[in-house]
């Protein structure tokens, strides 16, 4: 280990451990929800549609909303890891560019935004599933299958702006 | 800890490794709340589409435990937005000092004050969900039940209310200011 580095308690090595780690959870957790509402609702769809394939159309809103989630996921995951700065060589010595309270933000910025998704997936999969299903016996349910569906979106976007808050804190910046 | 110049300010009362406790409150707030609402949206939703093939008028009124759900998440997203914007990062850098800006001791109130609101979320959305869907299978097929259900859904938000509060004082109580060199 060098000791012509330029770590400090403010700037360990580890930082950026917590901030691509934030990063990874939010775009794996969120994908995860994502995956979860796009096959329980697809099964729901697949089971409708035997009967009435003319709803089928109609009936794949659900996996729209599910993959939407995924999307949360990809932004906030996007947006953390390029927030997250390597440290610059300088005449043989690091100097780190990412503080540790940095890294604390970013990882509770991704996870916050990850189970959200996965929140958000799960309910729209489950609902998805049971409303397609009852959609096909009964078409006015429409309307009321996709209020339901806007209310678990919603999980979803809570998650994307807190993560989006709170990764844009500021984090400071390391001494030298 | 090696060829750093500048003098760092960190000590006992602020350490550096203290905006972990707070951030994890801040986002167990958003995320167990999120669960519990998620619960109630998929539990009463389920009730909802199973209710709705055989009495569609009564679609409409039966959303409501589907929208109280909805409000847990938001107590959820209160308390993490109030709690995360108190986390200050230390001052200084590059050629100054760098003195932190965040105690210990109020990391572990916004920590405890994250959990209570999450956690309490999370139970006020279960019992949302159960209560909802059965209530509105019921009432279906009796259609006075429709006032008993809404009064047991307020009970089981009023969980969620409860948290909400606690958390909302545990983040306030002042934590001090850190020592500066």
């Amino acid at each position: 280990m060098s000791s012509t580095d330029f770590y400090s308690y403010a700037c360990p090595a580890g930082a950026p451990f917590f901030g691509y780690f934030g990063a990874a959870s939010a775009m794996a957790l969120a994908n995860l929800g994502a995956a979860y509402g796009t096959a329980k609702a697809g099964a729901g769809i697949s089971g409708m549609g035997v009967t009435r394939p003319d709803l089928v159309m109609k009936a794949l809103i659900p996996v729209v909303m599910a993959g939407v989630v995924g999307i949360y996921g990809l932004i906030i995951a996007v947006i953390i890891s390029t927030k997250i700065r390597a440290p610059v060589l300088v005449s043989g010595s690091y100097k780190p560019q990412y503080t540790i309270f940095g890294g604390a933000a970013h990882m509770a910025s991704g996870l916050a935004g990850g189970f959200s998704g996965l929140a958000a997936g799960i309910a729209i999969g489950i609902v998805g599933d049971i409303g397609t299903r009852a959609l096909g016996q009964q078409p006015k349910l429409f309307v009321g299958m996709i209020l339901i569906l806007i209310f678990a979106e919603a999980l979803g976007l809570y998650g994307l702006i807190v993560a989006l808050i709170f990764s844009a804190s500021p984090i400071g910046s390391c001494p030298e | 800890m090696n060829a750093a110049m500048v003098a760092e300010n960190f000590g006992e009362a602020c350490p550096a490794s203290a905006p972990f406790f707070g951030y994890m409150g801040a986002a167990a707030a958003l995320i167990f709340a999120n669960l519990g609402a998620a619960y109630g949206t998929a539990k009463s939703g389920v009730g909802i589409c199973s209710m709705g093939v055989m009495h569609p008028g009564l679609i409409m009124k039966s959303i409501i435990p589907v929208v109280m759900a909805g409000v847990i998440g938001i107590y959820g997203f209160i308390i993490a937005v109030v709690v995360g914007t108190k986390i200050k990062e230390p001052v200084g850098g590059g050629s100054q000092a760098v003195t932190p800006q965040y105690t210990l001791f109020s990391a572990f109130g916004h920590l405890g004050s994250g959990l209570t609101g999450g956690l309490s979320g999370l139970a006020a959305g279960m019992a949302i969900g159960i209560v909802g869907d059965a209530g509105v299978r019921a009432t279906a097929q009796q259609p006075k039940l429709f006032v008993g259900m809404i009064l047991i859904l307020i009970f089981a938000e009023a969980l969620g209310l409860y948290g909400l509060i606690v958390a909302l004082i545990m983040s306030s109580s002042g934590g001090g200011s850190c020592p500066s060199a």
